[in-house]
């Protein structure tokens, strides 16, 4: 038997410039197995595992998409109904402590604790339980094996399309956070590949995102809640897929490499092991919100307290009044007034602010109490270009500087904030234009 | 697989399937207020979803009846599925119950009813079914389970 480590570098003149050394090298260590197989083991009877066995249907060409559908949509579906029972129990938990705030003899004190850090950072400890039920639902779906499967399915659709194969699992990151998923882009060949999956990743649909999503859509469309969320996020998918073609086929052209994954065998998710990985991420979530959001809330009350008259001025003459109505002729098409164009200008910073500010801005507790004073301001095709408007616009602070740092490049970073920025006007716009056409 | 002559494996992935897809196709028309009996709420992604369980299902019929045990797969990927959507909607009844047991203004008019949609009793139904294929197949040498589990 021949040395298999002898025989596995490629020889130089393997390395084709038109393949790809990965594919040489994957096909090199599938032929040394093969090789060292043949010597030592003695095939009996073809053995079917379970694993094969399901693979041969959910990587199936015509079936894979539809099931990986199936499994999104009940997993969204599942977050928002099974989580809103325990949201409604965190609510009634703030409003009473609000209640007793509001008792505060000191005006500006029981204002800032009332409006601002309850009626802010407590309206977003509501939105634990969906993140917590999310993360649960993609745990479980990692931990089985099935997540390798979903890239490997999604793959072959953005193989068809000329797009790069590889680009989906930085894609998949931002499900959770745009951050480690514009890192994940590092694992990407070439520059311009890498720099397209740096440029779409952020329009896939973070965490910080899910809070405004359940918001509107439990407000606006509560029988189809889950559904509306469901769709944001293939939204998001869709989006991702589109610009990533656009770019491919003008500022970015570089040819595609096929994705090469080795898949994990399936596997039962143990109870103790989703849990944690759900934890770990409604535990950053809560370290967010009792640091940068609680600063943020209160910062948040003060500039809508304040304005250039002093302490204690009308909402609309605030600093954040001022602030929203600059920008509020912009948004005038898609039909969202100052409050609403103030918290989306303020959730450039973190997209928890924009339900955050909502909270501040309204001056109300609670998301019955918030949902009526957005039922007021918006009408439904209005509420849908807003969840459109979110999904789609530069994710947060973190997320440019990221960009920055992996780009190294001030007029890439300026470019990914310019083109989400207007991706997401536009989209929006067309909401309400197309909608309005359909609906009205 | 069987020799059962009088019911061929194969008509129990077509059952199934046709099954799910009928349901799928009521509540898809229920959902655009179609004046049709169907005790189901409008839902027409979730009625979309079971018809993707249907075509599951139904995808096994071809492999069946070659005597190709690949049909098998879709029947088990199908009864996963279905099974997933079951305990989901369970634990969402259990979740508002809960919410209707704290006496939460949002679930004061829920009722056990209006939860029970097509994806619990169509896996019921799904599930007697398969009970009933899986006795006729059996347990034994090239039975149900070998094929599922494989020859390990």
């Amino acid at each position: 038997m021949t040395d298999p480590l002898e025989t596995f570098l490629p020889d130089e003149e393997e390395f084709d410039d038109d393949l790809d050394p990965q594919i040489v090298l994957a096909d090199r260590r599938y032929e040394i197995i093969g090789e060292i197989l043949c010597e030592v083991y003695e095939p009996g009877e073809e053995k079917w595992t379970l694993s094969d066995m399901l693979d041969s249907v959910l990587l199936s060409r015509y079936l894979g998409l539809p099931i990986f559908m199936v499994i999104m949509w009940a997993m969204f579906h599942f977050t928002f109904t099974a989580s809103s029972v325990f949201m409604a129990m965190i609510e009634e938990g703030f409003i009473l402590l609000g209640t007793i705030t509001t008792q505060i003899p000191v005006p500006w004190l029981a204002s800032l604790l009332t409006d601002g850090i309850i009626g802010g950072v407590g309206f977003i400890f509501v939105f634990l339980p969906p993140i917590l039920f999310m993360y649960l639902s993609i745990s479980i779906l990692e931990d089985s094996g099935y997540l390798a499967r979903a890239a490997f399915v999604m793959d072959r659709i953005m193989m068809k399309m000329g797009l790069h194969g590889r680009s989906f699992i930085p894609m998949l990151l931002g499900f959770g956070c745009s951050v480690p998923a514009i890192m994940a882009a590092r694992t990407v060949d070439g520059e311009s590949n890498r720099l397209t999956t740096i440029l779409i990743s952020p329009l896939m649909s973070c965490a910080a995102r899910l809070p405004v999503y359940v918001l509107i859509a439990g407000v606006f469309f509560p029988d189809y809640a889950g559904t509306m969320v469901f769709m944001m996020y293939i939204l998001g998918i869709v989006m991702a897929v589109f610009m990533a073609l656009i770019f491919k086929k003008t500022i970015l052209k570089e040819e595609s490499s096929p994705l090469i994954m080795e898949l994990p065998t399936y596997q039962t998710p143990t109870l103790h092991g989703s849990i944690r990985h759900a934890w770990d991420r409604g535990y950053l979530f809560l370290r967010k919100a009792g640091t940068y959001l609680l600063a943020g809330a209160m910062i948040l009350w003060l500039l809508a307290n304040t304005g250039p008259a002093g302490y204690g001025v009308a909402s609309n003459e605030s600093f954040v009044g001022i602030i929203g109505n600059l920008g509020a002729f912009i948004f005038a098409p898609q039909g969202f007034p100052w409050q609403i164009v103030a918290a989306l200008i303020f959730g450039l910073l973190a997209k928890e602010i924009v339900v955050e500010a909502m909270g501040i801005i309204y001056s109300v507790q609670g998301e019955a109490a918030i949902g009526a004073s957005l039922a007021a301001a918006l009408s439904p095709l209005s509420a849908l270009s807003l969840m459109v408007f979110v999904l789609l616009y530069t994710p947060c602070i973190a997320t440019v500087g990221i960009i920055k740092s992996e780009t190294g490049s001030w007029r890439w970073t300026g470019f990914s904030v310019a083109y989400q920025l207007g991706l997401a006007y536009l989209v929006s716009l067309l909401v309400v234009l197309v909608g309005g056409y359909f609906f009205l | 697989m069987s020799d059962n002559k009088e019911l061929p494996f194969w008509s129990f992935p077509l059952l199934l399937g046709m099954i799910y897809l009928i349901g799928g196709i009521l509540w898809f028309i229920v959902s655009f207020d179609a004046p049709i009996p169907f005790p189901a709420g409008p839902d027409p992604i979730g009625s979309l979803v079971l018809v993707v369980v249907s075509v599951v299902f139904l995808a096994g019929v071809g492999p069946l009846r070659r005597k190709d045990r690949q049909g098998f797969a879709y029947i088990a990927v199908g009864m996963f599925l279905a099974g997933v959507l079951f305990a989901l909607q369970l634990f969402i009844i259990a979740t508002n119950f809960l919410g209707w047991i704290l006496g939460f203004e949002d679930w004061l008019v829920w009722t056990l009813l209006s939860d029970v949609t097509p994806t619990v009793w169509l896996f019921l139904l799904a599930l007697f079914i398969f009970g009933i294929a899986r006795a006729i197949e059996g347990d034994g040498e090239r039975g149900f389970t070998k094929h599922l589990l494989g020859d390990t």
